[in-house]
């Protein structure tokens, strides 16, 4: 758990919108912004009287006056319960999920390495291969060339050394191999891939000679 | 699959005799029939995206069977599934993230919504359909996208070779890619390949009401997936030698030939053509080694289970060959992979702007085949096969739409040389 958590251990939220609030605060800590929000990830007022009315937020520890008062475990539902959600949880699964859950269960559940490991650290190859897709652009500008870009190695490598060799192919023409590539298997790929060597340089502005 | 699991080979020759004292060609039907679906009501789970082309062309009836379709897919799936909904002209959507199919109806809601509009990003959309199933990467589930599309890709990325071998990069990685192309104006040459080098299936729906069924079979098969990246290696024994394999396989580096994916209970027929040395009567000759390997469904990528066969052959004097009994079965298959050569054959010529010999190159094969398959007009898949060519000459012959035309066999000779079952 982080520190900044267990400094709230003691702290008392009077109302529903003081619980809420701090809530509001820290939940980039703990709960990982979707790219397309499909529920609202700021908690509110409403929604810590919506949980409570559903049995997700357990029931205030004391009264003050008109006012419910919260403590720590709730704060700690609030953030799972929207951690949760963000992971497109149904809130019943996640009832079932909170309900009964101790301080330190709720706090496990919470813990932002987990997550953040969940999230990041282990990116399964398929998704850091699609992300270098989408982070390439799509119409190529002629004044930055592709290589510069492709030459970098993949944001995500299991941290091995990538060695790259430089062949010059021709007068005017370098090609750059990682040490680890290896061709396609079959001849049809291998004819693929020397098509679109031949559109990269033609792409360059290089037409044949003269 | 455990090891009891294994798929068999069967090699099944037009006779079990061959002739002594001559050299000579033989077929070969080589059938890999996987096992059925053991552990019956227990499946395994999916992790799919559907990537649905919203773009203006599919306006009408298109967008709306696309609907029901995908409806339809979410009424099959489990609880312990996952689905997502990613929606595309020249805009990329997210409208279903990827989530457990515990609300269908919540879900079918979402679906019944989508409008048509604009322009075609299909490159985007697969890279995010994508992205739902691989940030939900599940070891043991199929892990695929569902590409649905009446379009070219007109919008980002569109180039064909890149998106083609993007999709093997994507497969190798563990998320597997089935298209299903809609109408006449999408781009074969793109949705073919995508599926292949995505290890998925790549389907044509020529009439939108023909969508639902189409969505089934592509669900039966994700179901009864049992094992990927199959090959199947062949090595002849001295003097023997390999004319041909008559599906017309890919071939992998090793010299092996790529096969379809193992669907529980149905059988892969591959067919090649030997040419065998002379033998004496009573001979008993082993005249191949196979090597047959696959990736079990839900093992690691590392775990390829093999299996190794071998063909042996008994010669015999010509009359007793000739009282010997015919399988009718290494016919058939044979003459179905001609049938699928002929249409790629006439493919190239109608690229090539020559109708007229088109025409002939299935008039020709359509004649042939009534002919080797006249006495064989019992087998369902024959006769099948006679009214597909007699609608290809039909489409021929009149020119009126040669773009469906040439998407008919394109998508004909795709599903005939992995002998799945043809598309009526």
């Amino acid at each position: 758990m982080t520190e900044a958590l267990k400094k709230l251990k003691n702290q008392k939220y009077v109302g529903a919108i003081q619980l809420a609030d701090e809530a509001a605060r820290v939940i980039d800590q703990y709960v990982p912004r979707q790219e397309r929000a499909s529920v609202t990830e700021v908690p509110d007022e409403r929604m810590v009287r919506y949980y409570s009315t559903e049995g997700l937020i357990s029931p205030p520890e004391a009264r003050q006056g008109p006012s419910a008062v919260y403590g720590y475990n709730h704060l700690l539902q609030l953030l799972v319960i929207k951690r949760l959600q963000s992971d497109h949880l149904p809130i019943r699964k996640i009832k079932e999920l909170v309900e009964g859950k101790t301080e330190r269960e709720l706090e496990q559940l919470l813990d932002v390495k987990h997550a953040r490991h969940e999230r990041d650290g282990s990116k399964n190859a398929a998704t850091v291969y699609l992300e270098s897709l989408l982070q390439k652009p799509q119409a190529r500008p002629t004044t930055r060339p592709q290589e510069v870009e492709d030459l970098s190695p993949p944001a995500a490598s299991t941290g091995q050394a990538s060695a790259w060799a430089r062949v010059e192919v021709e007068p005017g023409l370098e090609l750059h191999i990682r040490q680890d590539y290896r061709l396609p298997e079959t001849a049809k790929d291998r004819q693929r891939l020397a098509r679109r060597m031949l559109n990269e340089i033609e792409s360059h502005g290089q037409g044949p000679r003269k | 699959m455990s090891k009891n699991e294994r798929p068999e080979i069967e090699v099944i020759t037009y006779r079990p005799l061959a002739v002594a004292g001559k050299e000579q060609t033989l077929d070969l039907l080589i059938r890999v029939t996987p096992p059925k679906l053991t552990s019956a009501g227990r499946r395994r789970k999916l992790n799919l995206s559907l990537a649905l082309d919203r773009s203006g062309s599919m306006e009408g009836e298109k967008i709306a069977r696309a609907r029901e379709a995908a409806s339809y897919c979410v009424d099959q799936l489990l609880p312990d599934d996952r689905v997502s909904l990613v929606i595309f002209d020249d805009i990329v959507e997210v409208l279903i993230p990827s989530q457990l199919v515990e609300n269908k109806e919540a879900i079918k809601d979402r679906i019944s919504r989508v409008r048509a509009r604009n322009s075609t990003a299909l490159h985007e959309a697969w890279v995010r359909s994508g992205m739902q199933v691989s940030e939900h990467l599940t070891e043991g589930a199929v892990n695929r996208v569902l590409l649905i599309t009446d379009g070219l890709a007109n919008v980002g990325e569109t180039n064909v070779d890149r998106i083609v071998s993007q999709a093997g990069e994507l497969a190798e990685r563990g998320v597997s890619t089935s298209t299903i192309g809609i109408g006449s104006d999408f781009n074969e040459d793109l949705l073919i390949p995508l599926a292949e080098h995505g290890r998925g299936n790549a389907w044509h729906v020529a009439e939108p009401q023909d969508m639902e069924r189409i969505f089934a079979t592509e669900l039966e098969g994700l179901i009864a997936q049992i094992g990927h990246t199959v090959s199947l290696g062949l090595s002849p024994a001295e003097g023997v030698k390999i004319q041909d394999v008559l599906n017309d396989f890919e071939v992998t580096h090793t010299g092996r030939y790529k096969l379809p994916n193992l669907l529980a209970g149905s059988p892969i027929d591959v067919v090649i053509r030997v040419r065998v040395p002379a033998r004496r009567a009573g001979e008993r000759y082993k005249i191949l080694d196979m090597r047959l390997a696959w990736n079990p469904q839900g093992a690691p990528s590392s775990e390829r289970e093999i299996l190794n066969e071998s063909v042996t052959i008994e010669f015999a004097e010509a009359e007793e060959v000739e009282r010997a009994p015919q399988d009718e079965r290494v016919i058939i298959a044979a003459e179905l992979l001609m049938a699928a050569r002929a249409r790629r054959e006439a493919i190239e010529q109608l690229d090539r702007g020559e109708m007229a010999s088109a025409r002939a190159t299935i008039a020709r094969a359509s004649e042939q085949f009534a002919e080797v398959c006249a006495p064989m007009m019992a087998a369902s898949e024959v006769r099948e096969q006679v009214v597909m060519f007699e609608d290809l000459e039909a489409d021929l012959a009149s020119g009126a739409d040669l773009k469906m035309a040439r998407k008919k066999m394109s998508y004909q000779s795709y599903s005939l040389s992995r002998q799945s079952k043809p598309l009526k």
